[in-house]
């Protein structure tokens, strides 16, 4: 049992994410953002900034601390963070929307120490209703765009119009430009938008008829979806109306899966996890029998809010729990029938347990862990918690 | 509050070996009161004349009290060369050498507090005795002499200190606690907390007059005091009710966890006793109730209710049951509470309510799946009448992705069951296994799962099967869809079962034979019985023609 380092932030954090600028700001800076949800009308998306801990001990300082580079109101719970390219972020809220935030200047920002706080520049606010859906919708209304003056534009006609959250965010790997951004909502919708275009959604077909919990591209033109029916469901980008695939844990079908992610250079291979705490490695080559690995993360059936392929070591996972802990998985350790044909296999027994899982937790983070992310060139864990905490790891 | 939970460790934990309590106490008491300030003990040292400064005699004091003999010593000594007559040097040298020979039980881990002339402890309280009670009566020696120099007319007072004079001490104390403390060290510096709590009679701060009761003679003294040195008083007296009473008076947490630290102690059998309640429970859930009000405290609220054995649980059911649930993310932590607590009457009841919104916002899929979860089959069931009504009247099967998506979940009643082999029957016949749909759709009806007020629907469906080319039901199978044809049209429920499920093609065909304008329900439902009538006919007439068709084949 490991612990993490924890950093009180008084909210209860959502999601986190890595930012890594394209001109950094500083060398010795690592940059983040998060997102805040049950706070009513007083949820916050901020960007933070820490400093890289030392290389060669990998200790932190004692007074380790992440400072707030910019901070701004959010409409609604943040229930993802995505970092784009051109110093921007995309948010998934719980309103039903998407916006697109611009972080602040450089200079403004520098990490050297200032403690001036900035505010993300709100530039887009994208409706996952198209216009057509909304004409479908008894009530007339119109829909609620703004591009960028900082606060939701007025409806001309005060309608309640119910936008189901938007609960996860993915952005099309391989495409420098324009890359497009699918998001999924409660309403089983899958959308995909482009960033500075319209701010109605390119393409928005309902995948599912039960809330849709997490999405990702599999490649540039495959997406998949994870949702309260627990089916895992392929669709091309190009024909969204069905389902290319359609996959389902034979064992838990009933179950709800949680969160899924991609492995960083095999996109064939999957994880998953649902709402039982049990994590699920797939093979979607292999469609007769697909799945290949489960593990059992924790023993009281405590949800699993989201998980990560370790971007450097490719048989590791690491899942963020409600149980209030980040265990992580060495799936060759786990069961190395399944994949110990990799000629580059070395248990990595030095740093975990026989059963190959660590768990890494804190006394003072009680709460479960709603999201994770892994900085690959700094070997740093960020989780945020319902205890108000972030939490970090470097390894 | 720091001051009430170190007070609160130093007196039922730290002590439960029955220890000598001095050094718990200064630690305490240099920790939550510090004094003298470091400022003035500069302003002193920095001055020309640090003998002459109007606060020296009272900061050298104030350092013995509390134990910073070390920096008493360091002002002292120049007090030695500004001494004039022999005698007086002598004097002062005695009271440096006194605070640098303070005999001490246990080695203080503190620096500035350790004994440097005693670098291992006593091998026993017998031991100690000896060396203090010779100790002080040197001091005592001390206290009675009369010095010349003016300067010197404070020594005698810090002699009388150092031989435990509590009246000496009491007048120079700022505070009872500094008093406490300076009759602790040269009193007795064996005392228990026990003994301890007997000296406070002694503290004449604690009291309105000097009369040396610690009952309060003067009425304004208790409302002097803050709730803080009341509770701290309380522990010492060991009155814990007036603790818990004064704890909750500065905040609700400290008195709960302190009422919970308590009586895991086993301190509260007698409150509970005198009370007829328990009281950790009652402030636990005090402090639960308090949490679970604020709009996002409700998870740390739960976890305090939780740990309330008699009427937590009840409490926390009645308050994740009236949490609104404004996304699936919140949702799903409050159903997580509820399973992990085994509330399951409360897990359904959510299950419901958010099946009830989802309803409401006609997303069937979430709603059936929330009521499968809650354990309503009515309610699924009624959400398949919608859907059929739905493929009633577009025509369209707008719940296939619905059944799909359900996956096993399809079996959990006998509606939906009917809702996925209709859904098949209608592939079937897509992919023109015209035999295997007319098998599905007899047993569809023969099994009695499609709801009666379906089955003329079930049975116009039937009629392509019927007048195709092909033979697709036999002898057999044709005499049981006659028996659901005459069931339905010789029941006493006929309209009902006729009307309930009227087809667009249906309304259409009855509006088109209604020429009156003012027509009532009843008269549509009645027009729309004459237009189902009508169908049946056909149907009966191309059930009479399969029947011969497939007597000549069999």
């Amino acid at each position: 049992m490991d612990n993490f380092f924890v950093q009180p932030v008084e909210k209860k954090v959502s999601a986190v994410a890595w930012w890594q600028p394209q001109v950094p700001y500083s060398d010795g800076q690592l940059y983040f953002y998060s997102g805040t949800w049950d706070q009513g009308h007083a949820n916050v998306l901020t960007l933070w900034t820490c400093p890289s801990p030392d290389i060669r001990s990998r200790q932190l300082d004692q007074n380790f601390e992440a400072r707030i580079v910019a901070q701004t109101c959010h409409t609604g719970d943040v229930a993802d963070v995505l970092p784009l390219s051109n110093n921007m972020c995309a948010t998934a809220s719980a309103d039903g929307r998407v916006y697109v935030y611009h972080a602040p200047d450089t200079s403004a920002s520098n990490g050297g120490g200032t403690s001036n706080e900035s505010t993300l520049e709100k530039v887009q606010c994208i409706s996952r209703l198209s216009s057509a859906k909304t004409s479908d919708i008894p009530s007339p209304a119109t829909s609620m765009m703004d591009l960028g003056n900082g606060s939701p534009a007025q409806p001309l006609i005060t309608a309640k119009i119910y936008e189901a959250p938007c609960t996860a965010l993915s952005l099309q790997p391989h495409c420098p430009h324009d890359p497009e951004l699918a998001s999924v909502g409660e309403d089983g919708r899958l959308c995909l938008h482009r960033i500075g275009q319209s701010p109605e959604p390119m393409a928005s077909v309902v995948a599912d008829s039960l809330p849709l919990y997490d999405v990702a591209w599999l490649s540039s033109h495959t997406l998949m979806t994870a949702g309260r029916s627990g089916q895992l469901k392929v669709f091309d980008r190009r024909d969204c109306q069905q389902p290319m695939t359609v996959l389902v844990d034979p064992e838990d079908a009933n179950l709800s899966v949680t969160c899924l992610a991609v492995h960083p250079s095999q996109a064939n291979r999957i994880a998953t996890g649902n709402e039982f705490g049990n994590m699920l490695i797939w093979d979607i080559r292999q469609l007769s029998e697909p799945y290949t690995n489960s593990v059992s993360i924790n023993e009281k059936g405590f949800a699993i809010n989201d998980l990560l392929f370790h971007p450097n070591q490719p048989f590791t996972v690491i899942a963020a729990s409600d149980d209030a802990t980040c265990t992580i998985i060495d799936t060759n350790a786990c069961n190395p029938s399944a994949f110990n044909q990799n000629p580059l296999y070395q248990p990595t027994a030095a740093r975990t347990s026989t059963t190959g899982i660590r768990t890494l937790r804190n006394l003072y983070n009680w709460l479960g862990i709603n999201s994770l992310d892994y900085h690959p060139q700094a070997n740093a864990l960020l989780a945020g918690s319902d205890s108000e905490n972030l939490l970090y790891e470097f390894e | 509050m720091g001051i009430v939970w170190h007070m609160f460790e130093l007196v039922f934990i730290n002590t439960l070996d029955g220890g000598p309590f001095v050094d718990d106490y200064m630690e305490w008491l240099n920790l939550n009161y510090p004094a003298p300030s470091t400022e003035e003990g500069e302003e002193i040292g920095l001055s020309i004349d640090p003998t002459a400064h109007d606060s020296y005699w009272p900061y050298i004091i104030t350092c013995v009290l509390r134990g910073h003999w070390t920096v008493a010593e360091r002002l002292l000594k120049p007090l030695v060369a500004k001494m004039t007559s022999q005698e007086d040097k002598l004097a002062v040298s005695a009271a440096i050498d006194l605070l640098y020979t303070v005999p001490r039980l246990n080695q203080y881990q503190d620096g500035s507090y350790q004994h440097r002339a005693q670098p291992q402890p006593y091998p026993s309280v017998a031991h100690f005795m000896a060396d203090w009670q010779a100790w002080k009566q040197k001091c005592e020696e001390w206290s009675v002499q009369t010095f010349a120099s003016p300067l010197l007319t404070q020594l005698t007072e810090l002699f009388a200190i150092l031989a435990g004079d509590f009246a000496t001490i009491n007048s120079h104390a700022h505070n009872w606690q500094e008093a406490l403390g300076g009759i602790l060290l040269f009193g007795n510096p064996i005392a228990d907390v026990r003994d301890a709590a007997s000296f406070l009679v002694d503290c004449e701060g604690l009291h309105g007059d000097h009369n040396g009761s610690l009952e309060d003679t003067d009425d304004t003294a208790p409302a002097r005091r803050s709730h803080v040195e009341q509770v701290v008083l309380a522990f010492f007296q060991y009155d814990l009710g007036s603790a818990i009473r004064y704890c909750s008076y500065i905040d609700l947490w400290l008195a709960t966890h302190l009422v919970d630290c308590l009586d895991k102690l086993g301190h509260l059998h007698e409150i509970y006793e005198n009370l007829q309640t328990d009281m950790r429970e009652y402030l636990v859930l005090a402090y639960g109730e308090m949490l679970m009000a604020h709009p996002s405290f409700w998870q740390v609220g739960a976890q305090y209710l939780a740990s309330a054995p008699a009427k937590g649980l009840s409490l926390m059911e009645e308050y994740l049951t009236r949490l609104p649930l404004t996304s699936e993310r919140k949702a799903g932590k409050v159903l997580g509470l509820l399973k992990r607590y085994g509330l399951i009457h409360a897990y359904r009841q959510v299950c419901r309510c958010l099946a009830r919104q989802y309803l409401d916002r006609r997303a069937y899929g979430s709603a059936i799946s929330y009521y499968i979860e809650a354990g309503e089959p009515r309610r699924v069931g009624h959400i398949v009448d919608l859907l059929l009504q739905d493929y009633i009247h577009t025509g369209e099967l707008t719940y296939q992705s619905i059944i799909d998506n359900l996956g096993v979940e399809v079996n959990y009643s006998d509606k939906l069951q009917f809702l996925s082999q209709y859904r098949d029957f209608h592939e079937m016949y897509k992919q023109k296994d015209f035999v295997q749909a007319g098998k599905l759709l007899v047993r569809l009806l023969t099994s009695n799962m499609a709801p009666k007020a379906f089955w003329h629907i079930l049975l116009v469906d039937a009629i392509p099967l019927l007048e195709g080319d092909l033979l697709v039901f036999d002898v057999h199978e044709t005499h049981e869809l006659m028996r659901c044809l005459e069931e339905i049209t010789s029941s006493h429920m006929r309209q009902t079962y006729l009307t309930t499920f009227s087809p667009l093609w249906f309304k259409i065909a009855a509006n088109a034979s209604n020429s009156t304008p003012n027509d009532t329900a009843v008269s549509e439902d009645a027009a729309l019985t004459v237009t189902a009538n009508q169908q049946l006919d056909v149907i009966r007439m191309a059930l009479v023609r399969n029947l011969a068709r497939a007597t000549l084949f069999q």
